[in-house]
């Protein structure tokens, strides 16, 4: 059975890793979703295609997203600590969570937003409608269910991700996981966190479907 | 009063418009007409900004607009002025009939909402969907999501509407309500350019026919002139050969 002690410890696991994993997503999206709208819309295929814009966002994108996790923490120490003050705790899990976290939503939102019909874009053309009013008002609105499923994705890697934050002290379920139940072997312990991450993800999922489906009305 | 002045494109090597002019007149319905792969949707999309003409102009009452090169102010200016119907309605699917019918008045035209939706709510019975207007576009059959995007078109009050096939994506018993609503806009006087393969459309609501092939006009006359008199020999090859499946089928009584 486990302590009152380790409760208390996996209950503050959990709010750590909604901490940081909801604060990454949302600042990953302040930054992903201009980056996907931006990328969609420079596109040779987009609205306003720029190659310039493009081939060097595309790049940035491709870059952010090759390294892997661990790397990029350590490699943005120097960032993490100009932004939060310190290397290590909650705030300095985030940081690099956000980064990498943003190409990737940055590509789940051009990929949503090039899915719109092309068809539809030339109607509000044809309506006299400009580029923001179209991305804004038709894109967006039209990939709106597309964007959620994403969302969703979004925040299940991002999770996935967080449980990495133990490198740094951030704590959270995954990282508790990983040094109480796996460096220690304490299956105890390992087993509860890992079924609470699940549980987390399948109820974020079953949110974002049941969200996605009745926004969208373009089914029969 | 509206004027298609060389327009010219080629996508590669193959020119699919080969300096097409035509003139069009106010409460004109004009059917273009011509096989597959003749240029005239891509002479529509031209004239719409849409597909980008290498050279060419449009001249609406008296003002005149470079095809291939034009700033976004003065687009926005030609845009107001003309509108567009789909082959594939292009409905938002996210929005009802009536979002649909006033998202270029709230957006493009910047009116108020309640103002833009009595507009709607007008030209959506005016089509006969009155009773519809709160419907998603994949909740309405084909021809009455056409009907919806023929009353978007018409929100803005445009000088002129195109029209690209508008009843080629459509199943047959359900042309006819379609072009129903066209025919009327045409009896209200509505200045109208119809790409289409409806040769009967052509010969009872079109005031003048223009038939295409490969990138040129071959003939271009009044409705009756064109189905009555045709002058050129592939004009009459064309129309002979549209109709007579159908007199065939009068004529062995098979039935098919």
């Amino acid at each position: 059975m486990l302590s009152q002690q380790e409760i208390i410890m996996i209950i503050e696991g959990l709010r750590d890793t909604l901490i940081i994993v909801g604060f990454s997503t949302f600042f990953g999206y302040v930054l992903g979703l201009p980056l996907g709208i931006i990328l969609a819309v420079t596109d040779k295929e987009g609205i306003k295609p720029n190659v310039v814009i493009y081939k060097v966002l595309d790049l940035v994108t491709n870059v952010l997203r090759s390294f892997p996790f661990i790397i990029l923490l350590v490699v943005l120490i120097p960032v993490t600590r100009a932004i939060v003050g310190k290397s290590y705790g909650i705030g300095a899990t985030i940081v690099p969570l956000v980064f990498a976290a943003a190409p990737f939503i940055g590509r789940m939102v051009e990929g949503s937003l090039k899915e719109v019909d092309k068809g539809v874009i030339e109607a509000a053309q044809s309506l006299g409608a400009g580029n923001i009013t179209i991305i804004f008002k038709v894109l967006i609105a039209e990939a709106r269910t597309s964007l959620l499923v994403g969302a969703t994705i979004a925040f299940g890697t991002i999770l996935g991700y967080s449980a990495m934050a133990g490198a740094v002290g951030g704590g959270g379920l995954g990282s508790i996981a990983i040094r109480y139940g796996y460096n220690r072997f304490q299956p105890q312990i390992l087993w509860p966190s890992v079924i609470i991450l699940i549980l987390l993800v399948q109820l974020f999922q079953m949110i974002g479907m049941k969200m996605s489906k009745k926004l969208d009305k373009r089914k029969k | 009063m509206l004027e298609f002045k060389n327009v010219k494109k080629s996508f590669g090597d193959t020119d699919v418009l080969k300096d097409v002019s035509l003139n069009v007149n106010k409460g004109d319905v004009v059917a273009i007409l011509g096989p597959s792969g003749s240029g005239k949707t891509t002479l529509l999309r031209c004239a719409g900004y849409l597909t980008k003409a290498d050279s060419g102009k449009m001249i609406i009452e008296g003002e005149e607009y470079d095809l291939n090169k034009i700033s976004s102010k003065e687009l926005r200016k030609y845009r107001s002025r003309v509108g567009f119907v789909f082959q594939n309605f292009n409905l938002y699917g996210n929005k009802t009939a009536l979002g649909n019918v006033t998202l270029g008045l709230t957006v493009a035209r910047k009116m108020d909402k309640k103002k833009a939706e009595e507009i709607g709510r007008k030209l959506l019975e005016r089509v006969g969907l009155g009773d519809r207007i709160d419907f998603y576009p994949s909740k309405l059959s084909g021809g009455q999501q056409q009907r919806v995007a023929i009353a978007r078109a018409l929100a803005t009050n445009p000088d002129v509407i195109f029209f690209d096939e508008p009843t080629s994506a459509l199943d047959p018993e359900l042309t006819g309500e379609v072009l129903n609503v066209i025919k009327q806009l045409a009896d209200d006087g509505i200045t109208m350019i119809v790409v289409t393969h409806e040769m009967e459309f052509a010969r009872k609501v079109a005031t003048r026919v223009v038939f295409m092939e490969n990138g040129d006009i071959v003939e271009e006359n009044t409705s009756e002139e064109f189905f009555g008199n045709p002058q050129k020999e592939r004009t009459r090859e064309f129309i002979y050969k549209s109709f007579v499946w159908e007199s065939k089928n009068e004529h062995d009584g098979s039935g098919i």
